[in-house]
C-alpha cells in the first residue's frame, strides 16, 4: 500500500513540477527584483496564522516551516497538502492605479512517518515567482528626436522541492534536516517598437529579446523543536547560504530580418541566497487557544548583491498567530471548526533610494474538518496586506490573498476494531 | 478506510489537475514601475557615416531593347554637346508593286513618341544617310552598345531643316532623295527584290542623325516607316498609292554620345576614373545614354561595429538631392532612379534589392517646388548588410543611374558630400543594439 501511495504522490509531484515552472504566479512589479517575489504561502494552517509555524508540530498537518516537526507525524498517518491561491493586487504610484487577479497552485506536499520517532516529507512550493507587464517604456533613439517604445513581460519562477526529515530524540526534543532543490526559469520578453522614417512614411520595426534565465541550486537546512512543557514549544531553524547557478539564453528576433536566432550568453550572475535563522514559540492555553510566534532573519547583506532597482539588505520577519478551536467533546459542526487570526510583518530585503519595501499583512483563517475520524481539513486563509509605499518612486501594492489548503490525512495499518 | 483512500487519492489528483487547467492569470497592462527596468535594446540614429560620392563613366552601355528611337542634339551647359543618332534597319513582309505603277517620291515618316529634351522651339535639322554595312549586334554579346557604329554613305539622302511640334503633331515627314527612291521602287517593281533577304542585301538601313547645331533631343516610335508614293495610271484617272517599308526594331538602336571637351567629364576616358564631387562643383552627375553615372561608396560602414554590443541595421537610407535649379521643365528629372551594385572591376553585379530580393529604386522623398528641392531616398539596408558580411567589402559600390538609359539623355546633377547639411548626400542609419 505504501508503495502505491508513494507512486501516486510522486506522479502528482512531477506532473505539477512541469506546470509549476511555466506558470507565473505573481503579478507584481516588485517581482522584477532578484528572482521574483518570495512565495509566502505555506502549507496547512500556517497561512491563517501570520505564517508562523517554526514551533508547531506536524501532528495534524504538514508543517513545512521546520523539518523537526516531521518527527511528530503520527505513526499510521499519511498527510497530503494541496494548496491553491487567488490573489488580487492593487498597484499605486503617484495617482496611477492598476489591479490584477491571479489564481494558481501554491503547494503540493506529502509526509509520512518512517518510524515512531521519525518522519519524512516532500514539499513542492514556488520559492519565488515572477509576473509583470510593463508597457510603452519610452527610450530615446540616440542621435534623433524620436523615441521608441518597449513592452516588457516577465514570468516564471523558482520552484522549491524540499525534502524534510525529522527525528525525535525523545518525546520532548525533535531534530530535523532539510534539503531544498531549487530550480526554475525566469523569463523576460522585451519587445521594442522602433519607428523608421523613410520616403515620408513611418513604418515600424520591432526587436524582441526573449531571455530565459535558468537557475538551479541546492540548499541545506536544519531545525529543532523542544517542548518546554506540555503546552509550550520552542523551535529554531537554520537555512544555510546557497548559490543558485544561473544560465542565460537570449533569443533576439527582428521584424526586418532574422537576426541570430539564439545568442547564448552567460553573463548573468549566479544568485546567492543568504543564511536564514529563525526562532519560533508556541503556547497553548485554556485548552482551546494556541498562540504562535516566529522571528526570522535573512542575512542578505553578506550576499553583496544588488539589482538595478536597489540593494539587498538584511531582512527581519515577524509572524504572530492565534488559533481557537472549541472543545471537541461537543459534537456540533461549528465547534469542530478552527478559527485563526494572524499578523506578519517583514521589513523587506530590498532597499530602493534608502527606503525599504516593507510587507505586512493581517490574516484570518478557518479550518473545516472533512470528517471526524481523521485530521483531514480544508484550511482557508485570507490575507490583506501591503508592500512598498508611494513615496520615493516606489510603488505601493495592496493585495487580497485567498488561500485554500486541502490538508488530508490517510490512516494506515489501523486495526479495525470489529475484526 | 484503505479502499476509500485508494479511490480518494486519484480523485484528488484529478481535481487538482482540473484546477490547474482552469487556473488563470488575468493580467492587465501595468502603467506603473516603468522606471525600474533597463531596456536592453538601444537604438541609434546615425547620419554621420562617411559617404563618398564620385562621378564616373561606363565605357559603354547596352542599348538593345530601347523603347524608342532617340534622335537629336543639344549643347548642355554642364555636359557639353550631347547627341543621339539612330541606326535603323528596314524590312517588310511584301515586296511587290503593280507593273503599271509609276514612282512619285519617297519619304521617311518618323512618329513622335512624346519624349523630348531641351528646347524644341528653334529650327532643327536631320541628316539621313544610307548605311553600307549590315546592321547586326555584337557577335559575342549579341547586343548593341551606345558606342556601336556602322559605315554609311557620306552623301545624305536628305538634309532636312524643320520646326518640330512633338506634342501637337504625330509625325515628322522627311522627303528623301528621289534617285534613291526610284532605284528602290524599281528593284521591287522589277522583282529584283522579292524577299527580305534580297532587300537587306541591297538596302542595309538608314542612319538618322541630328545636326550639331540642334537644340533638342526627340523621341520617335518604332512604328515609323519609309513610304514610297506612286501612281497607277488608269485609262480614265490616275490613282495615287503608297508602299510602306517598316522598321525592324530588333536591329535598330541609338548611338548616344557627348562631346566632353571642356567639361568636367573630359578626363573620364576610362571607367576606372572617378571624379570626386569636390572637384566638380560639389556635385555628382548622371547622363543617361552616355554612361555618366554617380558612384556611392560607404567606405567605413564597419565602424558601426565600434558601438559596443551586438547589433543589427534596422533601416538605412541614402539621401541624395538634386542640385537646386538644375532640374527644369525641359531638362527634367524623373521620379525614380535605378541603383546597381557593382564591384571594383566595374562589373555590375545586379540591381540593388531589399532583403527579400525585390529590386528597389531611389524614390523621391521630398519635393518642394517652392524651394526647388528634390531629394531621393535609396534603401541601403540590404547593401550595407551585404557589405558587412562580405570579406572584401570595400569591393562593393553603388552606381546611381537614370532610368531609360538606353533611349534618353536625361541628366541629373546631385549635391555632393560637401553641400550644405540639409542638402548634402548622406546616409541615415537606424541601428539597434540588442545584446551588450
Amino acid at each position: 500500500m505504501i508503495i502505491k501511495y508513494i507512486i501516486y504522490s510522486f506522479l502528482l509531484l512531477f506532473s505539477i513540477e512541469t506546470i509549476a515552472q511555466t506558470n507565473s504566479l505573481s503579478s507584481s512589479p516588485y517581482s522584477l527584483y532578484g528572482l521574483g517575489q518570495t512565495n509566502e504561502i505555506s502549507t496547512g494552517k500556517i497561512n491563517g496564522l501570520g505564517k508562523s509555524g517554526i514551533a508547531m508540530p506536524s501532528s495534524t498537518f504538514i508543517n513545512n516551516s521546520n523539518p523537526a516537526s516531521f518527527a511528530s507525524i503520527p505513526l499510521n498517518s499519511f498527510f497530503y497538502d494541496f494548496g491553491f491561491k487567488a490573489e488580487t493586487n492593487i498597484l499605486m504610484e503617484n495617482g496611477r492605479q492598476n489591479s490584477n487577479l491571479i489564481t494558481n497552485f501554491s503547494n503540493i506536499a506529502i509526509a509520512f512517518p518512517l518510524s515512531k520517532t521519525s518522519g519524512f516529507g516532500v514539499t513542492l512550493t514556488p520559492f519565488t515567482s515572477v509576473g509583470y507587464t510593463l508597457s510603452n517604456i519610452e527610450s530615446n533613439i540616440e542621435g534623433s528626436a524620436y523615441s521608441f517604445y518597449t513592452d516588457v513581460d516577465g514570468g516564471g519562477g523558482i520552484n522549491n522541492l524540499k525534502l524534510n526529515y525529522g527525528y525525535a530524540l525523545n518525546n520532548k526534543f525533535r531534530l530535523g534536516l532539510t534539503g531544498s532543490v531549487l530550480f526554475g526559469k525566469i523569463t523576460q520578453t522585451q519587445t521594442s517598437t522602433i519607428p523608421l522614417i523613410a520616403n515620408n512614411t513611418v513604418s515600424t520595426s520591432t526587436i524582441s529579446l526573449y531571455d530565459e534565465n535558468y537557475y538551479s541550486g541546492f540548499r541545506l537546512g536544519s531545525g529543532l523543536q523542544y517542548d518546554i512543557s506540555k503546552n509550550m514549544t520552542f523551535g529554531a531553524i537554520v537555512n544555510l547560504p546557497a548559490t543558485l547557478n544561473a544560465d542565460n539564453d537570449r533569443t533576439a528576433t527582428s521584424s526586418t530580418e532574422t537576426i541570430e536566432s539564439s545568442v547564448s550568453i552567460s553573463n548573468i550572475d549566479d544568485f546567492k541566497l543568504p543564511l536564514e535563522l529563525g526562532f519560533g514559540f508556541q503556547s497553548k492555553f485554556n485548552e482551546s487557544f494556541s498562540l504562535t510566534l516566529d522571528y526570522k532573519k535573512n542575512f542578505w547583506n553578506n550576499t553583496n548583491q544588488s539589482d538595478l532597482l536597489g540593494t539587498f539588505v538584511n531582512q527581519d520577519f515577524f509572524g504572530l498567530g492565534l488559533q481557537y478551536s472549541a472543545k471537541k467533546s461537543i459534537p456540533k459542526f461549528f465547534n469542530s471548526l478552527e478559527y485563526r487570526a494572524g499578523f506578519n510583518y517583514d521589513n523587506g530585503n530590498l532597499e530602493v533610494n534608502n527606503k525599504r519595501v516593507k510587507n505586512q499583512s493581517i490574516n484570518l483563517g478557518i479550518g473545516i474538518p472533512l470528517n471526524s475520524s481523521s485530521n483531514s481539513m480544508i484550511n482557508i486563509g485570507y490575507s490583506y496586506g501591503s508592500k512598498g509605499q508611494i513615496t520615493n518612486g516606489l510603488i505601493k501594492e495592496n493585495y487580497h490573498l485567498l488561500s485554500i489548503n486541502l490538508s488530508l490525512e490517510g490512516i494506515w495499518f489501523q486495526k479495525r476494531k470489529i475484526d | 478506510m484503505i479502499i476509500k483512500q485508494v479511490i480518494a487519492v486519484p480523485l484528488v489528483f484529478f481535481a487538482i489537475l482540473f484546477l490547474f487547467l482552469v487556473s488563470c492569470e488575468e493580467d492587465t497592462t501595468l502603467p506603473v514601475g516603468e522606471d525600474w527596468i533597463d531596456v536592453s535594446t538601444k537604438v541609434y540614429f546615425i547620419d554621420t557615416l562617411t559617404v563618398k560620392a564620385t562621378t564616373f563613366k561606363f565605357d559603354s552601355i547596352v542599348v538593345s531593347n530601347a523603347s524608342r528611337l532617340l534622335i537629336g542634339a543639344y549643347t548642355d551647359p554642364v555636359f557639353g554637346l550631347s547627341k543621339s543618332k539612330s541606326y535603323v534597319q528596314l524590312y517588310n513582309s511584301v515586296y511587290s508593286l503593280d507593273n503599271d505603277a509609276v514612282f512619285d517620291s519617297i519619304a521617311l515618316i518618323l512618329k513622335y513618341d512624346n519624349y523630348f529634351y531641351n528646347d524644341t522651339i528653334p529650327t532643327q535639322k536631320f541628316n539621313i544617310y544610307r548605311v553600307t554595312q549590315k546592321i547586326e549586334p555584337d557577335d559575342e554579346t549579341d547586343a548593341f552598345y551606345n558606342t556601336t557604329e556602322f559605315t554609311y554613305d557620306s552623301t545624305p539622302l536628305a538634309s532636312e531643316s524643320f520646326l518640330t511640334y512633338p506634342k501637337k503633331e504625330d509625325s515628322l515627314h522627311i522627303l528623301l532623295n528621289n534617285t534613291f527612291g526610284k532605284a528602290l521602287f524599281d528593284d521591287i517593281k522589277d522583282n529584283d527584290i522579292n524577299n527580305s533577304e534580297e532587300f537587306l542585301y541591297r538596302y542595309k538601313g538608314l542612319l538618322i542623325e541630328a545636326d550639331h547645331s540642334n537644340t533638342t533631343i526627340l523621341g520617335f516610335s518604332y512604328d515609323s516607316f519609309l513610304r514610297i508614293y506612286y501612281t497607277i495610271k488608269d485609262e480614265t484617272d490616275d490613282v495615287s498609292n503608297e508602299f510602306d517599308i517598316t522598321f525592324n526594331s530588333s536591329n535598330s538602336f541609338n548611338n548616344i554620345s557627348s562631346d566632353t571637351q571642356g567639361t568636367y567629364f573630359e578626363s573620364l576616358t576610362d571607367q576606372d576614373v572617378y571624379l570626386p564631387s569636390y572637384l566638380t562643383n560639389n556635385a555628382t552627375y548622371i547622363q543617361a545614354g552616355t554612361g555618366i553615372a554617380t558612384r556611392i561608396e560607404i567606405p567605413y560602414i564597419e565602424k558601426i561595429n565600434d558601438i559596443p554590443g551586438t547589433g543589427t541595421i534596422l533601416d538605412a537610407n541614402l539621401k541624395i538631392s538634386i542640385k537646386q535649379s538644375s532640374s527644369t521643365e525641359i531638362l527634367f528629372t524623373n521620379d525614380d532612379l535605378n541603383i546597381y551594385i557593382y564591384n571594383k572591376n566595374g562589373e555590375v553585379l545586379g540591381s540593388l534589392t531589399d532583403s527579400a530580393g525585390e529590386t528597389v529604386l531611389g524614390l523621391i522623398e521630398n519635393e518642394s517646388s517652392e524651394y526647388n528641392i528634390i531629394t531621393y531616398s535609396i534603401p541601403l539596408k540590404y547593401f550595407l548588410d551585404l557589405k558587412l558580411s562580405t570579406i572584401n567589402d570595400d569591393n562593393l559600390f553603388l552606381a546611381i543611374y537614370s532610368q531609360n538609359y538606353n533611349d534618353s539623355l536625361d541628366r541629373y546633377i546631385f549635391n555632393g558630400e560637401k553641400a550644405s547639411n540639409d542638402l548634402k548626400v548622406k546616409l541615415e542609419l537606424t541601428y539597434a543594439i540588442y545584446d551588450n
